[in-house]
């Protein structure tokens, strides 16, 4: 350690003492909010007014408290949609499919929001699930896919768990968040070149998307497409893989769940 | 694991509410550096956790050969550990150039911006060694920063010199496509009820700029007003925003010795609790005592009703460059919140009122999506 010069002192704190004119005095009975915490919301969703008409957890919540406001006019005069297709609808599912069901009409979409502060920059969080919702909607759309979630694939001695998959046609992907270790491990250089090998050699295609900083749906679209017209040009080959054992539990019908309080997120740097 | 990295004592600014202690020459050696990068990613790996390296006051970019050093060892390190190694800093923007952001680009360094607002408000405090404004440089580079990194976090400082400027301060930084800002208020300083009452003025203004752009869609973070409405959302047990002081977040100074945070390390003579130092590593008994005495609750804040998670009153380091104790905050403090959290209240239940779309889905993001679903049916978006 060298020192060179010495410069001037750049401030001196005021210690608390010498504040004559300020106190620390605590509120008895200050503002309160109205706005409820989530805890509030999830458990009484007439907080939200009329929002009981959801389906899912909110269904269960308690009666409301108050008559619920009516919609705005403006929603009530709209024309009545058609009722959903049916998940057995051959030609809906053609378009694709997530683990048998039609897919919805836009996207999911994934949010990347920013908590904390401080000293340092607040993190920027998103929650890994939202993102793999947003690529099996996309790489089912475009390639018009029946993805299977959570596919194990047995090929030439390597048992990988994929994200999303289509065993008839061979097509599928795999998203390895940037802070995921394990499935870093798991899909590690070595499983990568095995990937692009079984992609050359048209046995199977996977798309490998990692992304070095947040996760955001223009550049994972744009790799999608990129993959599917590969793809389309040299088609896998190898055949009908077997399809892996049904899960334990059928998936829930829509809506999502409602996630716990703080349901982990990732904190990741942009 | 955060370690706040002090690699030099030396900045080119003299703000003088700067609470980083003199400004000199010392510069953390390569040895002490690197010995660093690797104390950090042991810690992490041992404790399960990401090692983040957050380079703070004097200037690191003072000592941008050391910073980079210590970005390549330890991301070298970290591979072979199998730790995330993230980068971060606190900077004054003033040396930053075209390679250093490549750099940054490279190696996934996320700066934090000190700016005080617009020329007025930043001049008042940020001034160079020869006592002039350092406004007009950063206004210059404040598009390419925001290029670089759109989402680009900016941190102000408020004090008795500069608060008459506060509201417009905030606004001009919105303006310039600003959106994410961390206000603190010099609590060190001797606020006079005048000053307090002009703080009041300009939050009250501030508070409704910021309304009207969140009624016209803008998507901002104010940590005045965000943290707390956070905080209460999120309920008292899930309260985000702590001090991590002794638990998780550890200032390591240019000797290489280790402070509770930022405002211990000061000149590093040694005059302040150490926490150890990176060749032989954390002292367990001073750790301890850090740990117990930030856990313990603030005096006499106990029955205030703002102490719900509202009250930013966590930041031991704040209080106790203040007070002398961690958990006893500042009065300057104690005025700042009781004037913050009844206009944070406010606006936020002024948006609860009106169900704004950016404010519900900030506070309650997945109820959000659910409403928009109700709202607007023939959009197709089902959850």
């Amino acid at each position: 350690m060298t020192t060179k010069k010495k410069l001037p002192l750049a401030g001196t704190p005021t210690p608390a003492s010498a504040q004559k004119e300020l106190a620390v005095t605590p509120v008895a009975a200050g503002s309160r909010p109205e706005f409820p915490t989530r805890g509030e919301l999830y458990r009484k969703a007439s907080l939200l007014g009329g929002a009981t008409l959801l389906a899912g957890s909110l269904a269960h919540a308690d009666a409301p408290a108050k008559p619920v406001p009516p919609p705005p006019p403006q929603k009530q005069a709209m024309p009545k949609q058609p009722p959903a297709e049916t998940p057995t609808n051959p030609e809906l599912l053609a378009a694709g499919s997530i683990d048998g069901k039609p897919l919805d009409k836009v996207a999911p979409k994934f949010k990347v929001y920013r908590e904390g502060g401080g000293i340092g920059p607040a993190e920027d969080m998103w929650n890994e699930e939202e993102v793999e919702a947003f690529i099996n909607w996309t790489m089912a759309r475009e390639g018009k896919l029946a993805i299977q979630t959570k596919y194990k694939l047995e090929l030439d001695g390597t048992s990988l768990e994929l994200d999303g998959f289509d065993p008839d046609k061979n097509v599928g992907y795999q998203y390895v968040d940037k802070l995921d270790y394990e499935a870093k491990q798991a899909f590690d250089k070595a499983v990568q070149k095995k990937l692009e090998k079984w992609q050359k050699d048209k046995k199977v295609a996977i798309l490998f998307i990692s992304i070095a900083r947040n996760p955001d749906a223009a550049t994972i679209k744009g790799k999608v497409i990129k993959f599917l017209n590969g793809v389309k040009k040299a088609p896998p080959q190898l055949g009908k893989l077997p399809s892996p054992p049904p899960p334990a539990t059928a998936p829930a019908p829509t809506p999502a769940p409602m996630p716990a309080q703080n349901a982990p997120a990732k904190p990741v740097k942009k | 694991m955060n370690a706040l990295l002090h690699l030099t004592h030396d900045c080119n600014l003299r703000c003088p509410y700067c609470f980083t202690g003199k400004k000199f020459d010392r510069e953390m050696t390569s040895d002490t550096a690197k010995r660093t990068a690797e104390f950090v990613v042991d810690y992490a790996k041992q404790h399960g956790q990401r090692a983040v390296f957050s380079f703070f006051g004097g200037e690191p970019m003072m000592a941008w050969d050391r910073l980079r050093e210590v970005v390549l060892h330890a991301e070298a390190v970290a591979r072979e550990q199998g730790v995330v190694a993230l980068f971060r800093m606190n900077t004054n923007g003033m040396l930053i150039k075209e390679e250093h952001l490549r750099f940054f680009e490279e190696h996934d360094l996320i700066f934090i911006l000190s700016i005080d607002g617009n020329e007025a408000m930043h001049d008042a405090e940020r001034l160079t060694e020869g006592g002039k404004g350092s406004h007009h440089v950063l206004a210059e580079k404040l598009p390419r920063f925001l290029e670089h990194n759109p989402g680009m976090m900016v941190s102000v400082v408020i004090t008795p010199t500069n608060v008459r400027h506060a509201a417009d301060g905030l606004a001009y930084l919105f303006d310039q496509g600003i959106r994410y800002l961390i206000i603190k208020p010099d609590v060190t300083q001797a606020w006079s009820r005048d000053d307090v009452a002009e703080l009041e003025r300009q939050y009250e203004r501030v508070a409704d700029d910021y309304l009207e752009r969140t009624r016209k869609g803008d998507e901002l973070y104010l940590n005045l007003l965000d943290d707390k409405w956070i905080n209460h959302a999120k309920g008292a047990e899930g309260i985000s925003i702590r001090c991590d002081v002794g638990s998780s977040q550890i200032s390591i100074s240019p000797s290489g010795n280790i402070y509770p945070c930022v405002r211990w390390v000061k000149e590093d003579e040694a005059t302040v609790p150490k926490l150890g130092d990176v060749w032989q590593g954390l002292l367990p008994e001073p750790m301890a005592k850090i740990r117990a005495e930030s856990a313990a609750p603030k005096q006499p804040c106990g029955d205030c009703s703002y102490n719900d998670g509202r009250c930013a009153n966590e930041c031991a380091c704040e209080h106790y460059s203040a007070t002398g104790r961690i958990d006893t905050p500042a009065p300057a403090l104690c005025e700042h919140e009781r004037v913050m959290v009844p206009i944070a209240d406010r606006v936020g239940n002024t948006l609860w009122r009106e169900r704004n779309p950016v404010f519900m889905q900030k506070l309650y993001p997945h109820v959000s999506k659910l409403i928009q679903i109700r709202v607007n049916p023939d959009d197709g978006a089902t959850p």
